[in-house]
């Protein structure tokens, strides 16, 4: 580095990499302050879990009981769920679902950039989407149950639809919103029409592609419970229905915080492989 | 290996609605840049010099006239003709050493080679133990050495710059200024022709041997001046000071047109 630089290190982004030293002193002392910080933020949490679990035991009586059991019932009946194998059986029909969902949905990342980088293409389809679009996957029930019955393919065909719109309208989105000049630079520097789409278009719109099958992947797991609700014969919607019926509601409350705990761990997921596939994007990866 | 020549170019935009009157951005433009000439676009802001750039890379088409480059008319963009834009243009998922490699995977130059054009060209502009930076890592200043690095790699005929330091703080304007002229005056670079648009005089004197001049709205060439002061050329000289006085001059004239 010559001395001319010395001016511009001093311009050098915050996080890196001089920070970087001190970036990792911080980490290292704090593990166990990071550690009680974490635990401090769930006390409220766990005052409300207290108090569930008082007014459960100590205020209803036998009958109202069975509508809202307290917590440490629900933990047990987790127990009976995952010690019989149950509960992964519906976690596994239903995950099975999403994942064929998504794979279908994935046709919308070639049309959105179709239709993001051909005005032809975005002038034809685009009125067709926007009819459908507005539409509710669950609005979608009643005809996916005649067309498909009862069972995998009507379940996959709502939470499709849940998370197609998502990636399409993202990845339009973004491969429109393509800084023009890096388009400029790429064919100043000879790239032919196939190569500005392949190693600029599509790699600057990835986080905005990413971006929507975050919530595709969001809205369709919420689907997937509603078509498993009505529509399936197993499945997490499946268990919180079935168990509604013999007036379960400790098998209700888990089913419920397990779509929750998934759902959650789908997104903390995606985030993680940004961060590692993408690291130049800042946005995605704070 | 290129001489330029402007020939009467014009562009004039369609207004936005159909109410709007069309805008007339340059107007028959005609100048010549030499083989190997350093030429400065100067104007104000709004007198369509960018506009000329583009032009002149073929990312632009004008209304009439053309651009002919050693007699033959530009066609679609290519790297013989690259440009440095003044926000980088950098691909923010590559680092410095992949943008730099860009131009040369696009000219299909094998790896072993470009490895080598691409540690030289960032050596060049000062940038070596950076290469797996990503731009978002770097400073204002480092990424227009990258930029320059990744239009140099390529070996194009004709540079192309666009208000390259405009980003930049006054302090690293005026230090990568001083480089860029270092830089240029290189044996291997020293064949190359170069156009920079700015809006800066004392930036043009500095670095150019022509400067064009344009008015503004519609652009038109106000003067074509041969810049004959001797290199490296110091800001506080007697004939830097006068040239810089007399373009003032000119400049002047246009606030008071525009007024």
């Amino acid at each position: 580095m010559t001395a001319t630089d010395k001016a511009s290190v001093q311009h050098r982004p915050l996080d890196l990499p001089m920070s970087g030293m001190s970036a990792s002193r911080v980490r290292a002392a704090s593990l166990p302050a990071r550690a009680f910080n974490k635990l401090k933020n769930l006390g409220f949490l766990l005052a409300l879990l207290l108090l569930w679990q008082a007014i459960s035991v100590w205020m209803l009586d036998n009958t109202t009981r069975t509508l809202l059991p307290p917590p440490s019932a629900v933990l047990r009946a987790a127990w009976e769920l995952i010690s019989t194998g149950e509960l992964f059986r519906h976690l596994r029909d239903s995950l099975k679902r999403e994942i064929v969902a998504f794979l279908w949905a994935m046709t919308s990342i070639p049309l959105g950039i179709a239709m993001g980088w051909w005005k032809v293409v975005n002038d034809q389809v685009d009125p067709v989407i926007e009819m459908l679009r507005p539409v509710p996957p669950l609005a979608w029930i009643p005809l996916s149950i005649l067309w498909f019955g009862i069972g995998d393919t009507q379940n996959q065909f709502i939470i499709f639809l849940g998370i197609f719109f998502p990636i399409l309208l993202n990845t339009i989105a973004g491969v429109a919103g393509v800084e023009p000049n890096l388009i400029r630079a790429a064919r100043c520097l000879g790239a032919n029409d196939w190569e500005v789409l392949w190693r600029v278009v599509l790699r600057a719109a990835l986080p905005q592609i990413v971006t929507g099958i975050r919530i595709g992947l969001g809205v369709g797991w919420m689907a997937l419970v509603a078509a498993e609700l009505v529509g399936a014969n197993s499945g997490l919607g499946f268990l919180i229905n079935d168990a509604r019926t013999v007036l379960r509601t400790d098998y209700v409350i888990v089913g419920m915080a397990t779509i929750g705990l998934v759902g959650l761990t789908i997104d903390w997921l995606i985030r993680a492989l940004v961060r590692k596939v993408l690291p130049w994007s800042r946005a995605l990866s704070k | 290996m290129s001489a330029v020549a402007v020939v009467d170019v014009s562009k004039v935009y369609p207004g936005h609605s159909a109410r709007d009157e069309p805008v007339r951005a340059l107007d028959g433009i005609a100048f010549r840049v030499e083989n190997a000439e350093f030429c400065s676009i100067l104007g104000h802001s709004g007198c369509g010099k960018t506009t000329l750039l583009t032009i002149m890379a073929g990312l632009e088409q004008p209304t009439s006239g053309e651009i002919l480059v050693d007699g033959k008319p530009v066609g679609k963009p290519s790297w013989q003709r690259t440009v440095i834009f003044q926000d980088y243009a950098l691909f923010p998922w590559m680092t410095v050493a992949e943008n730099v490699a860009f131009g040369l995977e696009m000219k299909k130059i094998a790896a072993p080679e470009r490895h080598d054009i691409v540690a030289r060209n960032i050596q060049m502009v000062g940038l070596s133990g950076f290469e797996n930076r990503y731009p978002h890592q770097l400073s204002g200043g480092m990424k227009q050495r990258v930029s320059i690095a990744r239009a140099l790699a390529v070996d194009p005929e004709v540079l192309l710059m666009d208000e390259p330091f405009g980003a930049l703080d006054a302090q690293n304007r005026s230090r990568m200024q001083e480089e860029l002229g270092r830089l240029l005056a290189q044996e291997d670079l020293r064949s190359k022709t170069m156009v920079l648009v700015t809006h800066s005089i004392e930036e043009s004197i500095l670095l150019s041997d022509r400067i064009i001049v344009l008015t503004r709205r519609p652009g038109r060439v106000k003067a074509n001046i041969e810049v004959e002061l001797p290199r490296p050329r110091d800001e506080t000289e007697g004939g830097f000071v006068a040239l810089k006085h007399k373009i003032r001059e000119l400049i002047h004239d246009e606030f008071e047109i525009e007024a």
